[in-house]
């Protein structure tokens, strides 16, 4: 520990002093343009009615509803898209990146092909090429809707599924949803630690029990009733909608993303010692089995930090939804209620934060992740850290 | 003989392998014969509208009517020569950092910061000296090189600096610098580029505007001086501090040490790490479609909803796919062979 000298003392004061002298400039000038024309401080207007509609919303939304309310949907359409494309991403990125290492050269090279072709083209034009020329062509009129027994229809206004309206008792039916998968992650972590010790169970009754019990509510509860959707001469008056924008922005940052992730597993599996594939050989696992049992897990430590930025940078990029007007926190907040309220300051730093915490806690959930498969000195945890007390 | 052996060896070493080759062989025709046709000999070359579009072809008429257009945006025809004198200028400045004898070489970056919005300035908005064009009308490939050179310009010094902050010993700056780098992390730029349409106006004093332009190459610049920031400091982290000690020794202080001993080795490692980054800037600048500028993404629905020529969107977008691609690709594969050739650091023990 360095002693802190007069000078460096200087220097930081004057940094943050200068850093004040700056705020405190634009903060008065900001203040003094707002005062003149008439805007308004503050985050009141959150509670005034929106009176815009949205085409794609995940819970109930009327044009009635609340400025704070269009904040909501829009995370939520954000959250949504995030959570496919990171999906897709995922297993897309894994099935390139295990092409890319076939012995078959052609696989190997058509993966190379892919990859070097998408991550070279901007993820906008990606977004763009999905909605303009592949959905909007592709999709039937609405007229000629393709029906699936009256639950599905498909258009070129999107998928319309039947939705789900909560009764009385949904709310008992949440917490036995919520408890079996605290159960479900209860019973996979204790067969973990029975396995390490060397003891073998079969736990797929207690996997098949604790989902039966909401299942069985569900069938004798009737806890949520099922509505179809209903077509009207111009447009479906009940059931959910999910829009092709939703799919143009999912299909295009999957793809898109996938070519990173593909060489993140490419490299990462590289970096596997070879004699542990030529010990499980020898061990006699099949090319699946040591794949799944001894490489990926290994593969695993290695990975886990880079695809966290890709899965940060697939929940940013959501956003460029907005070009093709899917309904995202971005686009709903961002655009129209910054348009209608002017509260350019607000709307956006709300925004910022919003961004800034998915980010964080995505962060923390990979790192808790990662910190669960390895110590803490980089290593995987191995049996040799379960204490024996069984012999 | 031998290549018999070794076609079977590459494409039919299995029973999965041989039907997995037939099968991505079976597809790639499919697709390549339905390409071929679509693209060259389904398609049209010349006409005046969307009139000579053939059924299952592209329209490749509408790029060639409008390759103004995507160039150099809806500059005014006849000053179209300025434009062009602009990038000449900017590639004559970029000559003397492949000179040999010249040293200090960070003067002339320091001579572009204030060089290139000049000429930027002079040649393309007119500058008091030619016709006065709108910022409004700048647009296609130019807007997209605009901006990315001058992001990349400008974002270079800023992160190096906040790379160095970021490693300082002194808690404010290494506090200040790790806020800014994570939050601008953390933000879609999209978000920062609303910042700088909507919302920086409002903090500016009376009387005092300044050009979309500038707002949005200032926000771009924020934005990727921070993962900027990020690839400098991991190249940092990686020089040897056997380094450091070493020119601590022979008795260079910080500025000189980062300057001639640490900076010159986190360049060489960094390289490619760097090209990546640049990459990522140039199609980051596709975003500005969303604030309203015609940059080559953004020009391509303008232009395809001109009367004459509806529903050109695919052939535009293909395009524009095309141009980006081989910028792109281009920049990685220079990266690539420049870090072969860079790639001079001895192997180091004490690496970590």
């Amino acid at each position: 520990m360095k002693k802190i000298s007069g000078k460096n003392l200087i220097i930081q004061s004057g940094i943050i002093a200068l850093l004040l002298g700056v705020f405190i400039f634009f903060g008065m000038s900001y203040v003094n343009n707002i005062s003149k024309r008439n805007i308004g401080i503050g985050f009141g207007f959150l509670d005034d009615t929106a009176g815009f509609s949205i085409s794609q919303t995940l819970i109930e939304y009327k044009q009635s509803d609340t400025f704070g309310r269009t904040f909501v949907i829009g995370l939520l359409n954000t959250l949504l898209a995030s959570v496919i494309g990171i999906l897709l991403a995922s297993i897309l990125g894994f099935i390139v990146g295990l092409m890319r290492m076939s012995t078959n050269k052609l696989v190997g090279g058509i993966s190379k092909v892919y990859v070097e072709l998408l991550r070279n083209i901007p993820p906008l034009l990606h977004v763009l090429f999905w909605y303009q020329v592949v959905f909007l062509n592709i999709l039937p009129p609405f007229k000629e809707s393709i029906n699936i027994n009256n639950w599905i229809y498909i258009n070129v206004r999107g998928i319309t599924i039947p939705s789900f309206v909560p009764n009385a008792n949904s709310s008992t039916f949440n917490i036995l949803v919520f408890l079996a998968i605290i159960g479900t992650f209860f019973v996979s972590k204790m067969k973990k630690e029975q396995v390490l010790r060397g003891i073998h169970k079969k736990y797929w009754i207690w996997h098949l029990g604790i989902i039966l019990v909401p299942l069985i509510y569900a069938t004798m509860g009737n806890p949520y009733s099922m509505i179809l959707p209903e077509i009207t001469k111009f447009k479906f008056s009940s059931g959910m909608t999910l829009r092709p924008e939703l799919f143009s922005v999912v299909v295009a940052l999957s793809t898109y993303t996938s070519t990173y992730i593909s060489e993140i597993v490419r490299s990462s599996i590289i970096a596997v010692p070879k004699g542990q594939m030529e010990a499980a050989q020898s061990l006699g696992f099949g090319p699946w089995d040591r794949l799944r049992l001894i490489i990926v897990p290994q593969a695993m430590r290695t990975m886990i930090p880079p695809v966290t930025n890709q899965y940060l940078n697939i929940i940013k990029n959501t956003s460029l939804g907005m070009a093709v007007a899917y309904p995202d926190l971005t686009a709903v907040f961002a655009g129209t209620t910054l348009n209608q309220t002017g509260r350019a300051l607000e709307v956006m730093s709300l925004v910022m934060v919003t961004y800034l915490s998915i980010s964080l806690v995505t962060s923390l959930l990979m790192n808790w992740y990662n910190s669960s498969i390895i110590n803490k000195k980089g290593e995987m945890i191995s049996t040799e850290e379960i204490p024996y007390d069984i012999d | 003989m031998t290549l018999i052996k070794k076609i079977k060896k590459d494409y039919f070493n299995s029973p999965l392998n041989s039907i997995l080759t037939l099968l991505v062989i079976f597809l790639l025709t499919k697709v390549g014969i339905w390409f071929v046709n679509w693209a060259f000999i389904n398609a049209v070359w010349v006409g005046d509208s969307a009139a000579v579009a053939t059924k299952n072809g592209a329209t490749w008429a509408f790029i060639v009517n409008k390759i103004r257009f995507f160039m150099f945006g809806f500059f005014p025809k006849d000053q179209i020569w300025r434009i062009i004198v602009a990038i000449v200028l900017i590639a004559m400045s970029m000559i003397p950092y492949f000179i040999k004898g010249i040293k200090y070489k960070i003067f002339i970056f320091a001579g572009h910061m204030l060089l290139w919005p000049l000429i930027i300035f002079i040649m393309l908005s007119g500058g008091g000296i030619f016709e006065k064009v709108s910022t409004n009308d700048w647009g296609g490939l130019t807007l997209t090189i605009i901006l990315s050179l001058l992001g990349l310009l400008y974002s270079f010094p800023i992160g190096v600096v906040l790379a160095l902050s970021r490693r300082s010993e002194l808690p404010v700056i290494r506090g200040l610098s790790i806020a800014y780098i994570e939050f601008f992390r953390g933000i879609p730029l999209i978000t920062i580029l609303f910042m700088s349409s909507v919302v920086v106006p409002f903090f500016l004093p009376e009387g005092v505007a300044i050009d979309k332009i500038v707002r949005v190459v200032i926000g771009m610049t924020f934005f990727q001086s921070a993962y900027l920031a990020e690839v400098i400091r991991g190249g940092l982290q990686a020089i040897p501090k056997g380094q450091y000690e070493a020119a601590e020794s022979l008795g260079f202080r910080f500025g000189l040490q980062s300057y001639l001993i640490i900076l010159p080795q986190v360049f060489k490692i960094t390289v490619s790490n760097i090209g990546g980054i640049s990459i990522s800037f140039i199609k980051d600048t596709t975003l500005v479609l969303i604030i309203g500028m015609f940059d080559l993404l953004g020009i391509v629905n303008p232009l395809a909803s001109d009367s004459n020529w509806l529903g050109m969107e695919p052939e535009g977008l293909i395009f524009a796919g095309i141009v980006y691609w081989l910028i792109c690709y281009s920049i990685s594969r220079i990266t690539d062979k420049a870090e072969d050739k860079l790639n001079t650091l001895p192997e180091s023990g004490d690496k970590k």
